[in-house]
């Protein structure tokens, strides 16, 4: 076939440089025809080819498996024996670690809920609010006083206004006397020799309304220095009040500042209490989630543990040339029998009735 | 109030499981790994509640129940299984043999504690 291409070709060639349009046509026919009959080769699969390769000795026989199943058997088991161990023993370390969280989460959260029954960082703002208040009720109590003292003050300027009226009263009843005094003098000089003694009498009677006038003077300069004394007394604790009412009044506003800052960032704080609360919370129910899903360990290890003992089962039907070995339903019988779980009885995953709980 | 419970499981991780879960509610734990390990263990022991597996080797959760009700001083104990299997005929041999409670792994501490507060609280 591969001949008659070729020579198709040539004639091809030929009758393209002669211009013999039908050779040419006939030429191409030709080639196709024989393309078309040529048989495709067939293509080993690689499995196939190294099957073929291999020596007839090593192609496996009965009795080759019934030698080699025992050794590949253990092996298997002690795998399998070997990932039981370690998936207990890692799946262990995971729940104590997991339920040591589990555990301080909830300390934690019952703490936390305990703060925030009481009204949590709240009632500690009222109680600190109440004591700042009392602090300012004594202050001002302590200016209520202070006004009341000032009011008693006040009254002893209308005492010092009536002794200094006192006193004036005096100084005119002195001034009367003096003149009644110089009257008598007048009088007695008059009655000549029968008036001297008299005349004595009168003149210290004069003497005494100067001293009374002397004395009464005295008094209202005193009063006057008196009452000038309890004014500026007065003045300077009225503006001692109005500083400290000034103050009190700042003091007030800046405790009032100070507690509606703290009210605020204790809010905030309360808030965020309250979400770190219920994270926690959420955190919790993970953290039980994966102590019930970890519990899988439990079921695998059944199932695995299900596998070894068939595992073991039958290479001592291999080992004694079991006739059990024959009855391949009663065989399978035997493993289900085995079974304790809902995934094992129908070979498919099912769903757990994971706590499912019934009295008796 | 706390009680002494016995917990019989084979899985090691799963008597860690329920001794955490119990534990952090005071009770006191005595593990054992199996129904023939449990029955050495209770020799001279009270217990308040037994928390046993269904499957194990040597002495399994069924022949536990009936060989403790077969003496006289753990007749009246409450005994729960706690296990994977979660078959009627299963759980109607547990109660034939005089188990008070059958819970399916896996289960939740709370949903553990709370059983545990129902049958001995």
């Amino acid at each position: 076939m591969y001949l008659v291409i070729w020579a198709g070709i040539a004639v091809c060639a030929t009758a393209l440089f002669t211009g013999i349009v039908w050779l040419g046509l006939l030429a191409l026919s030709a080639i196709a025809l024989a393309t078309l009959l040529l048989r495709p080769r067939p293509i080993a699969s690689p499995a196939q080819a190294l099957a073929e390769a291999l020596p007839e000795a090593t192609q496996p026989r009965d009795r080759d498996l019934s030698l080699l199943l025992p050794h590949a058997a253990t092996a298997w088991a002690d795998g399998l024996q070997q990932s039981r161990l370690l998936v207990a023993e890692n799946i262990g370390g995971l729940l104590e670690r997991f339920a040591a969280i589990h555990q301080r989460v909830g300390v934690s959260l019952d703490a936390a809920e305990r703060t925030l029954e009481q009204d949590g960082v709240g009632q500690g703002l009222r109680h600190c609010t109440e004591q700042l208040h009392q602090v300012t009720e004594a202050f001002a109590s302590r200016g209520q006083r202070q006004s009341a003292v000032l009011e008693s003050i006040s009254h002893l300027d209308s005492y010092t206004g009536q002794l200094q009226q006192m006193a004036r009263h005096v100084q005119e009843i002195a001034n009367q006397t003096n003149l009644l005094a110089l009257n008598a003098a007048i009088e007695a000089a008059r009655a000549g020799e029968y008036g001297r003694g008299f005349s004595v009498v009168a003149d210290e009677v004069r003497k005494l309304s100067q001293l009374s006038a002397t004395t009464g003077q005295s008094m209202d300069a005193k009063v006057g220095e008196i009452n000038h004394a309890i004014q500026s007394s007065i003045e300077t604790a009225q503006a001692l009040t109005i500083h400290d009412q000034t103050d009190l009044a700042r003091m007030q506003q800046l405790l009032d500042e100070v507690i509606d800052g703290l009210g605020g960032n204790l809010k905030a704080l309360d808030q965020t209490s309250r979400e770190l609360q219920q994270d926690a919370r959420t955190t919790q129910h993970h953290i039980q989630a994966i102590l019930v899903n970890l519990q899988f360990q439990d079921r695998v290890d059944q199932m695995l543990d299900h596998i070894a003992i068939d595992l073991a089962e039958l290479l001592t039907a291999i080992a004694t040339d079991d006739p059990a070995l024959g009855d391949i339903d009663a065989w399978l019988r035997g493993q289900r029998e085995r079974f304790t779980t809902r995934e094992e009885r129908s070979g498919q995953r099912e769903p757990a009735d994971a706590g499912e709980l019934t009295f008796f | 109030m706390a009680k002494t419970i016995l917990i019989v499981d084979d899985s090691a991780s799963m008597r860690q499981l329920v001794r955490i879960s119990l534990a952090s509610a005071g009770h006191t734990i005595i593990e054992a790994c199996d129904g023939q390990d449990a029955l050495a263990k209770l020799t001279g022991q009270k217990v308040n509640l037994i928390i046993s597996d269904v499957n194990m080797p040597k002495l399994d959760g069924i022949g536990l129940v009936k060989a403790l009700k077969a003496r006289a001083e753990y007749r009246f104990t409450p005994i729960m299984m706690l296990t994977t299997e979660s078959e009627q005929s299963k759980k109607a041999e547990g109660q034939a043999a005089g188990a008070k409670a059958w819970m399916v792994k896996p289960f939740q501490p709370q949903q553990l504690l709370a059983a545990v507060e129902k049958l001995v609280g």
